[in-house]
């Protein structure tokens, strides 16, 4: 039988999973490479596990949401990710999709 | 080779090989990323067990090699609950299967019977995992689209039997509710399928004939040639029937229809071997002395048994051949322009 706090932590997980993807394309308005982007998350208090981080930038990537280069800084390749001009347009329909619920959920709870 | 590469190796190894190069590439970046943070925070280089502590945070290779992959359930949600009905079945087979030769054991040989509960267990254990094992498989192909299945995604609402599962308004106490009239199907497909297996000779017999312990062997009597077709049709029938009573369940007056067919064919399948009174012959061993008496007593034993199984028979398809011509008279479907 799980306990509350595995119930809890479940629960927290499914709620934060498509939040996530959210604050990444957000943050992908500007170009940014992976390790970058989890510190700029981390930084509005969004931490995320690079685990997830990878291979969800590859999935959106693969969706066309976002475009990548390799390129050299810090004397180290690197590849920056940035929403693709579908990116933005899925990006800015997530966005009023997330105010409405948000603003329907201040009213439930 | 330093422990970063060893590790990114490990990685490497279990990567799809179009992106290994790409995805090993920016987990490097993104680990020397990680070290030099760690450095800075320490002001000082990291130690050869504080770089393997660092890499094992990261995740075992498999783990993180998952992660990249396009990892998918065995057998999904979807999926799922057809797998747990159908593994159910299965088990109800393997226990009828194993039982049979149980049974035999203890009419034939009673003194065998305090080892015939092992036996039972032996046989169940080894053909439940079997069909268990054949049911994942088959799970798994369908679940990754290998065995399309039309029927759970193309399916009418008015196809369903109209059925108080839950007995919420009362009518319905008592009745058998959807899952289990269609789980009793599936167990039919499964034994008829079985039965016509072995009656073809296509999958011998779980069973031997030699009465346990003795030197006597069970023969089949001469009727059953005679019968040989007969009964094939019947067991074909009974499949289109159980077919039926599967995949759509809302055809109840067809599926009535054959039920009446297959009771009337046994009633006189029972009647047929009620007149001739021997299904089995009792004959000694090939190259055996006979014992004269002990065939004759298993013998009789048999015959009796046989006239008292083909009496309960008949009684047990009258009142199923009843039952399934009221429902071919009433119907149990419901009405879609009714209910729209």
């Amino acid at each position: 039988m799980p306990q509350d706090a595995d119930i809890f932590e479940t629960l927290r997980q499914e709620l934060r999973r498509g939040t996530l993807i959210l604050a990444v394309l957000a943050q992908l308005k500007v170009e940014r490479y992976g390790y970058s982007l989890r510190q700029a998350l981390a930084e509005v208090g969004l931490e995320i596990d690079e685990g997830a981080l990878y291979p969800m930038l590859r999935r959106l990537e693969g969706q066309g949401l976002l475009t990548s280069e390799w390129r050299e800084e810090d004397k180290r390749k690197k590849r920056f990710y940035r929403l693709s001009s579908e990116g933005e347009a899925v990006l800015a329909r997530l966005s009023a999709e997330w105010r409405a619920m948000n603003d329907t959920l201040q009213n439930l709870i | 080779m330093d422990l970063l590469d060893r590790y990114l190796a490990a990685v490497a190894a279990l990567l799809p090989k179009d992106q290994r190069e790409d995805i090993v590439a920016e987990l490097r970046d993104t680990l020397l990323n990680r070290m030099e943070e760690k450095e800075a925070e320490l002001g000082r280089p990291l130690t050869a067990a504080e770089r393997e502590a660092l890499l094992k945070a990261f995740g075992h290779p498999i783990a993180v090699a998952g992660r990249f992959g396009t990892t998918r359930a065995l057998i999904g949600p979807e999926i799922y609950p057809f797998y747990m009905f159908g593994v159910k079945a299965l088990l109800v087979v393997a226990a009828v299967v194993s039982a049979i030769p149980a049974v035999i054991t203890v009419i034939t040989a009673p003194g065998q019977a305090p080892g015939v509960f092992a036996q039972f267990l032996s046989s169940f254990i080894s053909a439940a995992f079997t069909m268990i094992g054949v049911a994942t498989v088959l799970g798994f192909a369908i679940e990754r689209g290998w065995i399309p299945l039309d029927g759970l995604t193309n399916w009418k609402v008015a196809d369903l039997p109209r059925l108080d599962a839950l007995g919420a308004t009362g009518k319905g106490f008592g009745r058998k509710g959807p899952n289990r009239r269609r789980f009793e199907a599936l167990l039919e497909v499964i034994l008829t399928t079985l039965f016509v297996l072995w009656w073809t000779g296509v999958v011998p017999a779980p069973w031997s004939n030699r009465v346990t312990d003795s030197d006597m062997v069970l023969q089949p009597a001469s009727i059953w040639a005679t019968l040989y077709w007969p009964l094939l049709a019947w067991a074909g029938v009974q499949l289109v029937s159980s077919l039926i009573g599967l995949l759509r369940p809302g055809w109840v007056r067809i599926r009535a229809a054959l039920e009446v067919v297959c009771g009337l064919a046994g009633l006189a399948l029972a009647a047929v071997l009620w007149r001739v009174g021997r299904i089995v012959v009792v004959a000694p061993l090939d190259g055996v002395e006979p014992h004269t008496d002990a065939i004759a007593g298993l013998q009789t034993a048999l015959d009796l048994s046989l006239h008292l199984t083909a009496t309960v028979m008949m009684v047990v398809l009258t009142v199923k051949i009843a039952v399934e011509l009221w429902r071919l008279f009433r119907g149990d479907r419901p009405s879609v322009s009714a209910v729209a």
